[in-house]
């Protein structure tokens, strides 16, 4: 990493990590190291990097037709679930020393079902995820990060002590701080940094070690200040709120239909870096904390106040989307669902009625993940800029 | 629009083999009158899901409206297609679940009517004063009521509800202890939740009188379904996806304890006689497995006519407790008997390997093929790959997977399921005659 990345710049290494994101996990793991994979935000990928091992999160490709995996999983399953069945039945993931799936939703959770009975993999672990964030529920899922670290140290042979969980949060942290310093960055007009690079950004950081993922960052956020030209301004600045989106393919679709994309809500994008994990006494109590709580996937309901109205829990709940995209000075927005995704799906009538309400005009897209047929996606966001620019 | 009412017309509705399932639509239609006019007996409705602990809802003088349950009837009824329309067009997805979809669509037309729809089947899915959902085996089931609320802006509550972490060792004291304790904590929570609501105090005794009740008529149902192994099959399909009702509503009630009493009684007695479901000898005998098509219960009478029985699992009562269930202390007992399975249909989506369970049902209910609805809109229905796949390892019957929704009229066609299962038919004809050659 360190000597691809001298020849050639922060942005150059960061790009080419994207294209070929497995590319330094192998060769990590050709030195010795064990690489982790691990769905989802809601995973603490800081127990990863305190046992030692490379947290790697599992990723489709959005480019490639499924062939193997619609033998296994229904196509009624989420698309970028069934992509990475797909692609690890065809053994690009057979480099992990394992996989571990939180239960944030029927679909990993079916996956998971298929997964451990149709491969072969040492190390399979299952986190099991409460839907709602209360004091009951934190002490459940700080008692599932203990199981998992028993299980972890079982595989290394060696004890995660609560002094490496530690540091493995200050180094995530780290990587977290510097990401909101990046979005900083997508305030101007026209922004400094594209939407489309952050997603490439987010994807290459995650198939590093976090050292390693903050020396990039650092190199890219000071390439991109010191740069002469950046994105063009665009007279639409969107939001763009929603769940999968590791392809930047969707994201340069939008910005060449005449928009900057300045802002996100997304499972690759801010949800992972708005708020760090908060130094407790005892590591998993922060980490059960920040992942339950501040990880703002629908998919865990956090329960306001007894009474509320409608539009209050609408405002407890989509506000930090609304705050987000006034802050980012968008002028619309998108939300971006793929489909089969229950959780989201179900939101999309308050979201969008919540973001309309506050001056945002909304798109609504509802997607394959797929990126091998843009065309009706095209025509919809073209129509869709051309009335906010 | 002219084809589509015809082809409407064209689903017949199912014929009963046993008197307790036709009995069953004076109990529907007792349950609707009452939730729609709960107010006037000082009781009140709750927008809930299943999965939920009727025992304590009835302690407080609450009845729940089920989607689960108000999807199916306006199936039946023809005008779920209609709902999830209204849904749709509001915005909710195509993918979602019909059932909840067709509950959304019927909020969604009460809105737009300012009261009950009327095209609502049954006068509607009550007077609704809260919304009770626990997030436990789909992730429609807590965020349908959180969208509901969109549209009946009363108090909610969400709760978690652990399943069974069938990756680990389920039976292991200290993973049981704590999902126990986790699934009881959250009942107290919802004790207090239905106190604030409704004004009353939990009477813990009254709780166990009706959980008492409950596993009573547990038993009874779940003696009666096993009944379905005998040759011939008395219990056929159309009955048993009927007879879950009281089930669903009337737990932990005398009069649910009288009806599956009556059921067993009725089928025991058919089961002595011989007397199955289909004209004559049984040819095959086919196991449903899932979901049935609700718009169209008749087509269990169209396998029937072929002398071919059908059976399924779906509904049934799960698993009877380990040990008598704990009168003295009913919250606990109910979060305990939640994690053991005891259920109907609980556990099933979440074992390991559902297929080695539906194998060993297949043996022991002489099943010679498999007939699964791949239902569209059902996430943990989306599995139906992966079961077959366990059940190939594990048994030879042949199966179909008709791909059409469980309640969206518009995502089913009569004449293609008729002719996919015809065509089904002859194959397992074919299979039963080499396995029977072959000794198996």
């Amino acid at each position: 990493m360190t000597a691809k990345q001298a020849t050639g710049g922060a942005l150059k290494a960061m790009n080419e990590l994207y294209q070929d994101r497995s590319w330094r996990a192998k060769q990590l793991k050709g030195e010795g190291s064990g690489i982790m994979g691990y769905f989802c935000s809601y995973t603490p990928a800081e127990m990863i990097t305190a046992a030692g091992l490379v947290p790697f999160r599992m990723m489709g490709n959005t480019k490639e037709a499924i062939t193997v995996a619609d033998s296994f999983l229904d196509v009624t399953y989420c698309p970028y679930v069934r992509s990475v069945f797909d692609m690890a039945k065809r053994g690009k993931y057979d480099f992990l020393e394992g996989i571990v799936f939180p239960t944030p939703c029927d679909n990993i959770l079916n996956l998971f079902l298929s997964w451990q009975y149709n491969m072969e993999g040492p190390y399979y672990h299952v986190i099991e995820l409460p839907r709602v964030y209360d004091q009951l529920s934190l002490q459940f899922f700080k008692d599932e990060l203990g199981i998992w670290k028993k299980s972890l140290e079982d595989l290394i042979g060696a004890e995660i002590t609560l002094d490496k969980i530690r540091e493995a949060i200050q180094l995530h942290n780290e990587t977290r701080a510097l990401l909101r310093g990046l979005y900083e960055l997508r305030k101007p007009a026209p922004p400094l940094i594209s939407g489309a690079e952050v997603i490439q950004l987010q994807v290459s950081l995650s198939s590093l070690p976090v050292g390693e993922a903050n020396e990039l960052l650092r190199g890219v956020i000071e390439e991109v200040k010191g740069r002469g030209q950046g994105p063009a301004k665009k007279g639409a600045r969107l939001f763009i709120s929603g769940n999968e989106i590791d392809d930047s393919v969707i994201i340069e679709l939008i910005e060449d239909c005449g928009a900057n994309v300045v802002g996100d809500d997304l499972c690759m994008g801010s949800r992972l870096c708005w708020h760090d994990v908060e130094a407790t006494e005892d590591p998993l109590d922060g980490l059960a904390n920040h992942y339950l709580g501040h990880i703002r996937c629908p998919n865990t309901h956090r329960p306001f106040k007894e009474g509320a109205t409608h539009a209050e829990e609408v405002e407890f709940k989509f506000g930090h989307v609304k705050k987000w995209a006034q802050d980012c000075n968008a002028n619309g927005a998108v939300i971006y669902v793929i489909k089969y995704c229950d959780s989201q799906q179900w939101d999309v009538p308050d979201l969008r009625d919540y973001l309309k309400e506050n001056g945002f005009p909304v798109l609504h897209l509802e997607h394959d993940y797929f990126t091998l047929a843009l065309a009706p996606l095209r025509t919809r966001i073209e129509a869709f800029v051309e009335m906010v620019a | 629009m002219a084809e589509e009412k015809k082809a409407q017309e064209g689903l017949a509705p199912s014929v009963k083999a046993t008197q307790a399932a036709a009995e069953v639509r004076s109990w529907r239609k007792w349950y609707y009158e009452r939730i729609n006019h709960a107010h006037d007996y000082g009781e009140f409705v709750a927008l809930s899901m299943l999965m939920i602990p009727d025992e304590i809802f009835r302690t407080f003088g609450v009845w729940a409206s089920l989607a689960e349950n108000y999807g199916p009837l306006c199936a039946a009824k023809q005008v779920s297609g209609h709902f999830c329309g209204v849904a749709e067009a509001e915005g909710f997805s195509m993918d979602v679940c019909s059932y909840l979809k067709t509950g959304i669509g019927y909020l969604i037309r009460g809105q737009q009517e300012g009261g009950t729809p009327p095209e609502a089947p049954y006068g509607g899915m009550g007077q609704i004063d809260m919304i009770i959902a626990p997030a436990v085996m789909c992730d429609g089931r807590y965020k349908y009521p959180l969208a509901a609320q969109r549209y009946v802006d009363v108090p909610y509550f969400i709760y978690d509800q652990m399943d069974m972490p069938y990756w680990r060792d389920e039976k292991d004291p200290e993973i049981k202890n704590r999902y126990v304790n986790y699934n009881y904590e959250r009942m107290k929570e919802l004790v207090a939740f239905l106190e604030r609501t409704t004004g009353k105090k939990f009477d813990e005794a009254k709780c166990s009188e009706h959980l008492d009740l409950w596993m009573k008529s547990h038993k009874l149902y779940h003696d009666a379904s096993a009944l379905k192994k005998c040759h011939p099959n008395p219990f056929p399909s159309q009955d048993s996806f009927a007879t879950c009702f009281p089930n669903l509503h009337f737990k932990g009630t005398q009069e649910c304890v009288d009806y599956y009493q009556g059921l067993y009684d009725e089928v025991k007695a058919r089961a002595d006689k011989k007397i199955g479901s289909v004209p004559g000898e049984e040819k095959f005998r086919i196991f449903w497995m899932g979901l049935p098509p609700w718009m169209y219960l008749g087509i269990f009478n169209y396998i029937q006519e072929k002398g071919v029985c059908t059976m399924d699992a779906t509904y049934d009562a799960g698993d009877i407790p380990e040990e008598p269930v704990d009168l003295n202390n009913p919250l606990y007992a109910i979060a305990k008997k939640f994690y053991e399975g005891v259920w109907f249909a609980n556990g099933h989506f979440r074992r390991l390997a559902p297929g080695a369970r539906t194998a060993e049902w297949i043996k022991d209910h002489d099943i010679d093929g498999v007939i699964t609805l791949m239902a569209t809109t059902c996430r943990p229905g989306s599995n139906l790959l992966f079961m077959r796949q366990t059940m190939a390892d594990m048994s030879p019957v042949p199966v179909l997977n008709l791909e059409a929704d469980m309640v969206d009229i518009r995502a089913f066609d009569e004449a293609s399921v008729k002719a996919k299962i015809d065509a089904f038919l002859e194959t397992v004809d074919a299979t039963k005659e080499s396995r029977k050659r072959a000794g198996g």
